[in-house]
């Protein structure tokens, strides 16, 4: 059997299922799992031996998913959502977005820009896109849902902003991709600064034009006084202080970002039990919600991990990305064609199986069409980015369905993904257009 | 015929398409393509994008890839005998102890058998070359690692606190980051590593110690894969792995040297200084170590199996090996 | 029975809040140790990525029992109850075979650290088959659970015909 061609029909039952409400962990597990006994069991030009292929696949559904999860690149994901519980349940979450309500009140959508700066920052310290919105998820989401934001916009900036995670540095896929092309990992880490300052600054530009036009989008509050800022910053103070132990804690080399997680839950804890405000209900449930998302977030990740196991024997993400290079066109053209293949291959996988499978065909072509290859790699970054937000495997917008549970419909979420979406393409073409947005701060280190 | 290779053979590696192993590995796929007609044809899965690299042994012996770079110090229980090569100070020479390893899975029956129960048959055995420190302090003995932290895994770990470090537990990706934070102020890695991870953005000093390599590790190929293939065919494959292991010392050792020496003239300005551990102080580093071979030991006897015997037929054959450099040289210069 | 059985799930969920504990205190101890009496807690990378297991296994039957796997609903929302609910039915029955298919294989990767005696490399050598074990015990119960919906499922169907 044609191994792309049972790729593709995977693909499709895929969506199938996914549309006839399977859950996706499910859907992406059992087509996963069908899909490599045929692909192992029935190799192109060969009789079958479904034999073979049951024998690898079924153990392959044991192995690979308990190997993932005990990995200690992943202990910063639940320990993060811990913080973020622990800072909501104790109020600290409300603390800080009532003061920024009340110092952004002449700004439209100003909640919704705190959370592009607050992701933004987290990024700054994460090396990891699904932490980000993790973490970012429980503290803002509901914050804005409070106040009256719509439930589109409120979702969406942090599914969006979440994705600065890899782009602003520290970045766990940056520094793969510095090892798979030999680059400088420090030069590389600061060509995705300012690409990942663009992308918070655009989004922000779209949310104040967008609540210009329709106020109802993100209710401000009218007039507040001076007394009531000066009188909302005496919450901060615990947030703020959760904010530079966990970024300074990095910054000054002390923990290392997975460790910085532990610190900065620890201290979330420690901040409730200083401000008396720690209650054994609230401490509960804090944990219970941990562990509960970190199980339904694992448990799409890991469907994920199956599935990407099956398509990458099939090959259809290097015959794709073959596709888009092997174009007779100028490079600009095969560049464009690229992007379209990452962004389509990006609704179906998760970023890392996406780098794996392809940097192997694509990083020889594009040092051979004579492109920058640090540049590239901040393009292709920002491409796996749009693929953690785009349906209908967006892992960032099912972090974020999990972290707010049934008051927002996964839809809803992602439709108000799409104006962070468009925005996302624009930065891409600002990126392919002028490369010099990636590369004057790398090329100023020399 | 058919459009398709007789024996299409996915394998699963742990590293990126560069260095030396990926070169070698490479060159090895290429000839077993030619001189077999294609009728075997290898598509590499770089990066453990197949599979993990703690469960290639497992993705291997089950048939979801057909051969990969099987790591023994994951499977410490299942391969004890394999692991003695990754102990501390246990490797020499990288050709010599390659060599060494290779003969061993033909010579030692107690390594042959453990990986024929992990339904894995080795084709050709790797290293890492030797273990060297990385730091932005300077080290010359033992005392300048008080109090310091540095980067160690396995058997480095209780080697480092042994010798009055403080063992801090990292992948090897995160020693560049925990350099550049200070989080680490050292790092155990290689000379071609430093280079290739570019160490010495981030670092000033690398140590020569020769700490030991990783050799517990190597391309195995689906035990049953293997028994179904023609004579002929699993002819040129041992043929292909014997010449592999000269190929890969050559470019190891060569792209050590390069490194070294690139590193000791400056990379973009960046000049690193290089010490290299006497012989008295390498001792006292060696004696460190020394109970790691005494669990060893026990562990190995605990699955019943002699381990005085595993160790001598070791020293035995490295013996021999040492002796043909010392009075040829290395088979590529003769 | 059937309380016992939720019973059980919750328990597991409770174990999972103590291990997502431990990784916090056992990662925050050995910062502190790392500084204050230069030595980190030994082996502290290996039990972090022990507890994960349990994290992440051991509430899937509980996060199942709560409907919060996450699902599409975009495109059978306007469909009849009864069809969403023949659906519900139809990918709880998927997600059983798969998982009972898993729950088998998970056995045998326990049985083969059990065998083995497989243990991480590290000074204190910690045996892998205990958590192969919980990893086992979480996708069993994960199974079980599967199991019920789809017998809830079919029995709700049939009866309001
Ligand atoms: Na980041
Ligand atoms: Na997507």
């Amino acid at each position: 059997m044609d191994p792309i061609t049972l790729g593709f029909c995977g693909i499709g039952v895929l969506l199938l299922l996914i549309i006839i409400r399977v859950p996706i962990a499910v859907s992406l597990a059992v087509v996963g799992f069908v899909g490599l006994i045929l692909a192992i069991g029935w190799p192109a030009g060969r009789e079958a031996d479904l034999a073979r292929g049951w024998q690898a696949a079924i153990n392959y559904i044991a192995f690979e998913p308990y190997s993932f999860v005990a990995s200690f690149s992943l202990v910063a994901i639940p320990l993060f959502l811990m913080m973020g519980y622990v800072a909501f349940h104790f109020g600290f979450t409300r603390d800080g977005y009532d003061a920024a309500r009340a110092w952004l009140s002449r700004l439209p959508g100003g909640l919704a820009i705190a959370s592009v700066m607050g992701c933004a920052m987290f990024a700054a310290v994460s090396g990891s896109s699904l932490a980000t919105a993790a973490a970012m998820g429980k503290l803002a989401v509901p914050e804005m849902l409070r106040y009256k934001y719509d439930k589109g916009l409120a979702t969406g900036v942090i599914a969006a902003s979440g994705t600065l995670g890899s782009l602003i540095p520290p970045s766990i896929l940056m520094i793969i991709y510095g090892l798979f092309t030999e680059l400088s990992v420090g030069k590389l880490l600061l060509a995705g600064l300012v690409p990942g300052i663009l992308s918070a600054l655009i989004y922000i530009l779209m949310i104040i034009i967008r609540a210009m036009i329709n106020p109802k989008l993100a209710p401000a509050p009218e007039n507040v006084s001076w007394e009531t800022r000066y009188k909302s910053l005496q919450g901060t103070w615990s947030i703020i202080l959760l904010f530079v132990l966990v970024m300074g804690g990095i910054y000054a080399g002390i923990v290392t970002p997975t460790e910085a997680a532990a610190v900065g839950a620890a201290g979330a804890w420690g901040l409730a039990a200083l401000s008396k405000r720690l209650k054994a209900r609230e401490a509960k449930l804090s944990i219970l919600e941990t562990v509960t998302q970190s199980a339904s977030i694992f448990a799409v990740v890991i469907g994920a991990k199956i599935f990407v196991g099956f398509i990458a024997i099939t090959g259809v993400a290097g015959f794709l990305s073959d596709l888009a290079l092997s174009l007779d066109y100028p490079p600009i053209v095969i560049l464009l064609a690229l992007s379209l293949v990452y962004v389509v291959l990006g609704t179906f996988m998760d970023p890392l199986g996406i780098m794996l499978l392809t940097l192997p065909v694509v990083v020889p072509v594009i040092e051979n069409l004579g492109y920058d290859l640090i540049w590239f790699g901040v393009i292709m970054i920002k491409l796996l980015e749009i693929g953690l937000i785009t349906p209908p495997v967006g892992l960032n917008v099912y972090i974020l369905k999990g972290v707010i549970g049934d008051t927002v419909k996964l839809e809803v979420i992602f439709k108000g993904v799409l104006w962070f979406l468009v925005m996302d393409i624009l930065t891409l073409l600002l990126l392919i257009l002028v490369p010099e947005i990636s590369l004057f701060l790398p090329n100023a280190l020399n | 015929a058919n459009a398709y290779a007789e024996y299409h053979l996915r394998y699963s590696e742990l590293g990126p398409p560069r260095g030396a192993r990926a070169e070698s590995l490479k060159w090895w796929a290429s000839e077993i393509e030619k001189r077999t007609n294609g009728e075997v044809k290898i598509e590499f899965f770089w990066s453990q994008a197949l599979s993990k690299g703690k469960e290639t042994l497992r993705a291997v012996s089950t048939g979801l890839a057909d051969a990969g770079t099987i790591m023994g110090p994951y499977n410490p229980a299942e391969m004890p005998v394999w692991n003695y090569g990754n102990l501390p100070f246990v490797a020499g020479d990288i050709w010599v102890t390659l060599r060494t390893w290779q003969d061993l899975q033909t010579t030692m029956p107690e390594l042959s058998d453990e990986m024929k129960k992990n339904g894995i048959h080795l084709l050709a055995n790797f290293t890492t070359g030797p273990s060297e420190i990385v730091s932005n302090f300077e080290i010359k003995s033992s005392a300048d690692l008080d109090g310091k932290k540095i980067r160690a895994t396995a058997g480095f770990i209780p080697l480092m606190k042994n010798l009055g470090a403080i063992p801090v537990n990292l992948g090897h990706s995160e020693i560049y980051q925990a350099m550049d934070r200070g989080t680490v102020d050292g790092g155990a890695t290689y000379m071609f590593a430093t280079r290739s991870y570019k160490f010495y953005e981030v670092a000033d000093y690398v140590l020569e110690v020769n700490m030991g390599q990783i050799l517990g590790y190597g391309a195995g190929i689906n035990l049953k894969q293997w028994n179904e293939m023609p004579d002929n065919i699993k002819k040129v494959m041992t043929e292909v792995s014997e010449e592999f292991v000269e190929h890969y010392s050559k470019a190891l050792i060569e792209d050590n040297a390069s490194a070294r020496a690139e590193l000791l003239k400056g990379i973009d300005g960046k000049v690193m200084k290089i010490n290299t551990l006497d012989e008295a102080e390498r001792a006292k580093w060696k004696a460190a170590a020394d109970e790691l071979v005494v669990e060893w030991k026990e562990r190995t006897e605990a699955k019943g199996i002699d381990s005085q015997k595993v160790i001598d037929q070791y020293n035995e054959t490295f013996a021999k090996y040492q002796k043909e450099l010392e009075e040829k040289g290395y088979p590529w210069n003769r | 029975m059937k309380n016992s059985f939720h019973y059980f799930e919750k328990s597991l969920v409770l174990v999972a809040g103590v291990a997502v504990m431990l990784m916090l205190a056992i990662t925050t101890l050995s910062v502190i140790g790392r500084y204050v009496i230069g030595a980190p807690i030994p082996d502290d990378v290996v039990m972090n990525e022990f507890l994960m297991v349990f994290v992440v296994f051991l509430p899937f039957a509980f996060v199942q029992a709560q409907r919060e796997h996450i699902m599409v609903t975009l495109f059978t929302d306007k469909l009849s109850d009864r069809t969403n609910l023949a659906l519900d039915a139809f990918g709880f029955l998927l997600g059983f075979v798969f998982f009972a298919i898993m729950t088998y294989s998970a056995f045998h990767y326990f049985l083969d650290a059990w065998i083995t005696g497989n243990y991480m490399e590290g000074p204190l050598a910690l045996p892998e088959w205990p958590v192969r074990f919980i990893f086992f015990v979480g996708i069993l119960m994960f199974t079980l659970r599967f199991a019920i919906d789809v017998v809830k499922a079919g029995l709700e169907l049939t009866n309001r015909k």
